[in-house]
């Protein structure tokens, strides 16, 4: 009963929509002769996953966003974490300051974060790249080989402050006795930071690693917004892309549903083994 | 997300319009659902007949100069009321969006389409056959833009616009090389060499390789169809003598790199129209509009010749883009959606407002004689530029088929051409690889297709 509007809402924003990509797989339009008059809607059975299933560009998508995730993760996590224990050192001072600066990347929407990096990026119209032509480096940022790292810059930028402020609101509820503790023992605030704190905001880092993964297969917005700066981006660069090409460019409804329900599953699957993982790695004190 | 839409807009200086425009598509076209339903909603409400005897229709495109003739047209017909709803540009998402409304059965009465897209309207049941009412205005208009409107036999909505090719040219730079204008392929890449070797920062023309139509528009001029219904099966044929002439003849250009390759329509590629970094462009009669909002400061340097001919003496264009009034299926009131689609491609005070805002050229016939058709152009050095235009629109081929999944044809031109262009691969390679990847869509449509 009172489950009630929790299941109305879980229903409406979650199972039907679910419901319905999946529906949607499982049917294709049939048509026949030039395909001049209206096509019907027939069932397909798993046809569309078997399409989906060998489609090379969509593989290759995949490993690119598990490619990224290998590099950005790590590195985004990694300075989230120094930028976190910076903040909650003794020392440290303007902390309110620099918590919002940090912070305030991830208030940009992603779109206009592109668009901003886009005028850095652009071969002619920017001021970096002139830079580095004039002091002989010559750049180019949405290069084939360079454009997933300036797409995985625009990512770090908004996404760290965000990853930090999880961490460090961790790291304020560490009890102060704990560090007197480990100051009365003999600890450095080297050894403080790498012997008591990281360990137990892990699971906070466990968290935000699972967000980041699922974020990375996601990735979709800045790529989209490069696109038509470049031709090192292709229609299907990531699966999701790839997705949207498919409903939506070859107007396939069937086969875009059948890559995004692979999509969720994929994303299903690679969170909880990372979930798992985390879990172990902090002798399953991972509150998740 | 609509949000960061919004701010995107207004964050975003004129100069990005193209980078927004193209980045907010996706988030537009699967970000407005719930907008669209409610559209659809007040639609069925008011019916076809709103309670004055007011027809009401929705109208939605992308040319801003729509806008100014829809509130003309609403001002001077008291029976029908127009609403024009802008939307991105077709091929940048405004398709998709149509084509999801038709399927969520809310789509608007009218749409701005793009000649080579119609086809594919058509292959997904999209379009509503407007014959009955079209055939009383069909004299008004252009034999070759009347036939783009039409497939198989049957009309689908209303010309609007051609897109008669010329070549633009920077006066500066041609003065300093003493160039005139070339007459020839031969001579275009001549003077492409001479100004290479004289200046390498200076590109002679741009190729527009990532914007599929002007390729399309390239092979167009030298006899070449792309597509042919044949029996039962669409014929593809990227690889055609025709296309591959005109292929080996810009991968030579490419090579030397006397000519740009940038991504078309980007803020960078303006820039060099600016600037003179790119002394020409081989481009549609509505690229003046374009040039003449993005390179401001290049204010009468720039003048408009005829199309490089492939023989001496010749006299064949090409054709870029152009668009019409389509009517997609669901429409109730076709007899008024097809008196308003008629009188914005015909009223002489609707195509002044068009050619003046958006340089189309109509596919009326009665308007390459309209005043505004006549004027100087004081952008263009005060140069009649549209007479240019009016013989090129005579000397396209009208033989030019478009297939049945252009949207793909589309992605899949921009990613493997642009690419090629930019000097990984071979445009040869490219054409046939898009060729074998249409083949393959439109076997996924359940057609039959095979190459020739």
């Amino acid at each position: 009963m009172f489950l009630a509007p929790f299941g109305v809402l879980f229903a409406a924003m979650y199972a039907v929509p679910v419901g319905y990509a999946i529906v949607e797989s499982l049917h294709k339009m049939q048509r026949s002769g030039l395909g001049l008059t209206p096509p019907k809607r027939v069932y397909a059975g798993f046809e569309n996953y078997t399409k989906a299933l060998h489609d090379d560009a969509l593989w290759h998508g995949v490993g690119r966003v598990l490619l990224f995730g290998a590099i950005q993760v790590p590195v985004m996590l990694g300075l989230a974490l120094v930028l976190a224990l910076l903040l909650d050192a003794k020392s440290a001072r303007l902390k309110g300051f620099f918590r919002t600066a940090y912070f305030l990347p991830y208030a940009i929407p992603g779109v206009v974060a592109t668009i901003l990096w886009a005028f850095l990026y652009m071969p002619r119209s920017s001021p970096v790249v002139s830079m580095l032509d004039a002091v002989g480096l010559p750049s180019d940022f949405l290069g084939e080989d360079a454009v997933l790292w300036s797409i995985a810059n625009v990512v770090t930028w908004t996404w760290t402050g965000y990853n930090m402020l999880v961490i460090y609101s961790a790291l304020q509820a560490i009890p102060q006795e704990l560090y007197e503790a480990a100051e009365l023992d003999g600890c450095g605030p080297w050894r403080t930071a790498w012997r008591i704190k990281v360990p137990l905001v892990a699971p906070a880092i466990a968290l935000t690693t699972v967000f980041s993964v699922i974020g990375t297969l996601q990735l979709y917005t800045e790529p989209r917004v490069l696109r038509p700066l470049t031709s090192s981006l292709d229609a299907d660069y990531t699966p999701i892309m790839s997705a949207y090409h498919k409903a939506v460019e070859n107007n396939d409804y069937g086969q875009g549903a059948a890559v995004s329900v692979l999509l969720a599953l994929g994303t299903c699957v690679l969170s909880f083994a990372v979930l798992k993982i985390s879990a172990r790695l902090t002798n399953g004190r991972s509150s998740l | 997300m609509w949000a960061s839409t919004r701010r995107g807009r207004q964050t975003a200086r004129r100069a990005a319009v193209a980078v927004t425009v193209a980045a907010l598509t996706a988030l537009t076209a699967c970000g407005s659902d719930s907008g669209d339903k409610k559209d659809g909603a007040d639609k069925a409400a008011q019916g076809d007949k709103a309670s004055g005897g007011t027809a009401q229709l929705d109208f939605w495109g992308w040319n801003p100069a729509y806008e100014k003739a829809v509130s003309a047209f609403n001002a001077s017909h008291p029976d029908i009321r127009v609403s024009y709803n802008k939307v991105e540009p077709g091929s940048k998402g405004g398709y998709a969006k149509m084509l999801a409304a038709v399927k969520a059965n809310n789509a608007p009465c009218l749409a701005q389409m793009g000649y080579e897209t119609l086809p594919s309207f058509l292959v997904e049941g999209a379009l509503q056959d407007v014959d009955k009412e079209a055939s009383a205005v069909k004299a008004k208009y252009s034999a070759g833009a009347w036939s783009q409107m039409s497939v198989a036999g049957k009309t689908y909505g209303i010309p609007v616009d051609t897109g008669p090719v010329a070549m633009f040219y920077r006066t500066d730079v041609f003065a300093k090389h003493n160039l005139t204008p070339p007459k020839t392929w031969d001579e275009f890449a001549r003077q492409a060499d001479t100004v290479h070797a004289a200046d390498p920062s200076v590109a002679y023309s741009a190729f527009g390789g990532n914007d599929p139509w002007w390729y399309a528009g390239m092979a167009w001029q030298n006899g070449g169809s792309w597509f042919k219904p044949e029996g039962e099966t669409w014929k593809v044929s990227m690889t055609e003598p025709g296309t591959q002439k005109v292929t080996q003849y810009w991968q030579q250009l490419l090579d030397k790199k006397a000519v740009s390759s940038d991504p078309t329509f980007t803020p960078d590629w303006y820039k060099r129209f600016g600037d003179g970094s790119v002394a020409s462009y081989v481009g549609p009669v509505w690229f003046t509009a374009l040039l003449e909002e993005n390179a401001k400061d290049a204010a009468g340097k720039w003048a408009v010749a005829p199309m490089p001919q492939w023989d001496a003496g010749g006299k064949v264009t090409g054709n870029i883009g152009g668009s019409g009034t389509a009517v997609l299926k669901g429409c109730k009131n076709t007899k008024a959606a097809v008196a308003f689609a008629d009188w914005m491609s015909s009223d002489p005070a609707s195509l002044t407002t068009l050619v003046k805002d958006a340089g189309i050229y109509p596919a009326a016939t009665a308007g390459a004689t309209l005043d505004a058709m006549q004027q100087p152009s004081a952008y263009f050095g005060n140069a009649k530029i549209y007479d240019i235009f009016k013989d090129s629109a005579a000397q396209a081929p009208t033989g030019w088929q478009w297939g049945p999944t252009m949207t793909q044809v589309s992605a899949d031109l921009t990613d493997r051409v642009g690419k090629a262009g930019a000097g990984n691969g071979k445009l040869a390679d490219a054409l046939t690889g898009v060729q074998g990847t249409t083949i393959k869509a439109i076997q996924d449509k359940g057609l039959k297709a095979a190459a020739g």
